[in-house]
């Protein structure tokens, strides 16, 4: 293990491993990342051992770039769940009939909700793999874009920044939504991951709604409604992660 | 009451990862995910609630990856491995994922296997060790022999010993 005595340190081959893995604790890392620094042999093994891993790590990273199948998704709900399932899917397709709630399966919160689910996870299979013009206002403009959105949506729309929660502004759109458009804004991680986020003054709810998560076909989401507008957060993310830019954005459109 | 089953779908993403790293390929990847969720929810009562839920679905989809692979081959006895060309260095020293990737996959399954799972970032060292049913030692050991014997493939000329201080 790494040790320090006298000013001469000692690195063992186990330790390059641990270090190459986030294995050792701050203190020892730095030790070590000191010792790499001194020793340009050490340093080259370190450094392949680093590439092996990034070999590995560009055959995972396809699995975030294909959309989840949805069978993942039956697997784990089951049967017991389908009957819900595909009472959703009948109630998209009907347009939210009017049929269906009075039916009683769903309160008006659930189908804003579900409207919010749906619109945000469309936005997001729409503009989000478009290479060449996923915005039509970049960021640069943003100040123009907050303007252009708050004109048409009727809302104030603020521009919240995601960058603690790991994601950089690109920039945004209006949306066409049923009866009224809404508000696009789209964010990127470093690994290239697109996040979306929706406002829209169409389903906002009867009062607040909290926040929820929903996992769609390609992309996951988590939504949410004040009686004033209603939002969305959707990627190829985890719950975690999409909780965490929920937050940053209802904290964002509130100042 | 059944306990709830929702906790597996948050980990959906991270047994993907962990089987495209396994496979390199799709259609095998997302069977093997498909068959690992449905063996964890029929044996969801089996886990223990007090330990990691990852490490847990990790050892299931390991287990059904090495069945497959002894069903599809036999099992290729260690002096038949082909070597590694040492010749085989990228220019200027550079290293060239694709031509890493194919050295992993040529590596003896045991010391893929850590590789792979250490490799991803998903798990420690320990819980690593526990999905594969070996001592820590082993892990160690079988780590420092595969990412060796990749760098020869990379044509690198020496490689530090097991436990040698640098």
């Amino acid at each position: 293990m790494v040790s320090q005595h006298d000013n001469d340190m000692q690195v063992t081959v186990e330790d390059i491993h641990a270090y190459i893995d986030g294995e050792l604790s701050d203190h020892a890392a730095a030790l070590v990342r000191a010792y790499l620094h001194e020793h340009p042999d050490a340093a080259e093994v370190a450094a392949d051992y680093e590439a092996i891993n990034a070999a590995i790590l560009s055959r995972s990273a396809r699995a975030d770039a294909l959309p989840v199948p949805e069978e993942h998704i039956k697997a784990v709900r089951g049967r017991r769940r389908a009957p819900l399932l595909a009472a959703s899917v009948a109630l998209i397709a009907a347009g939210a009939s009017a049929g269906w709630v009075a039916h009683g399966m769903f309160s008006p919160q659930t189908n804003v909700l579900d409207n919010l689910a749906r619109e945000t996870g469309a936005n997001w299979v729409t503009y989000a793999p478009d290479a060449r013009r996923p915005v039509e206002l970049a960021a640069a403009d943003a100040a123009q874009l907050a303007d252009w959105l708050t004109n048409r949506t009727g809302r104030s729309v603020a521009v919240p920044m995601l960058d603690d929660q790991g994601f950089t502004f690109l920039g945004g759109r209006l949306v066409a939504g049923e009866t009224r458009p809404a508000a696009m804004l789209m964010y990127q991680d470093t690994t290239g991951r697109r996040l979306v986020v929706l406002m829209s003054p169409e389903f906002t709810g009867d009062g607040p709604t909290g926040m929820h998560f929903r996992r769609q076909t390609e992309s996951a989401s988590v939504i949410w409604a004040n009686g004033k507008e209603g939002f969305g957060v959707a990627g190829p993310f985890s719950e975690e992660e999409l909780r965490r830019a929920a937050v940053a954005v209802r904290d964002g459109f509130a100042l | 009451m059944a306990r709830d089953l929702s906790i597996l779908i948050t980990e959906i993403p991270h047994l993907r990862r962990y089987a495209y790293a396994l496979t390199g390929e799709r259609d095998f990847a997302e069977d093997l995910v498909q068959s690992c969720l449905e063996r964890a929810v029929a044996r969801f009562h089996q886990w223990q609630p007090d330990r990691r839920l990852r490490p847990w679905l990790f050892s299931i989809l390991h287990n059904l990856h090495a069945d497959t692979r002894r069903r599809s081959r036999p099992n290729v006895p260690l002096h038949d491995v082909p070597e590694l060309h040492a010749h085989e260095e990228s220019a200027e020293g550079r290293v060239d994922a694709h031509k890493v990737l194919e050295a992993i996959d040529r590596l003896p399954n045991d010391q893929r296997d850590v590789l792979i799972l250490v490799g991803i970032h998903e798990l420690s060292y320990a819980e690593a060790a526990t999905v594969l049913g070996i001592p820590p030692g082993t892990l160690m050991s079988r780590l420092h022999r595969a990412r060796g014997r990749l760098r020869e493939a990379l044509g690198r000329t020496k490689s530090p010993s097991f436990r040698q201080v640098l």
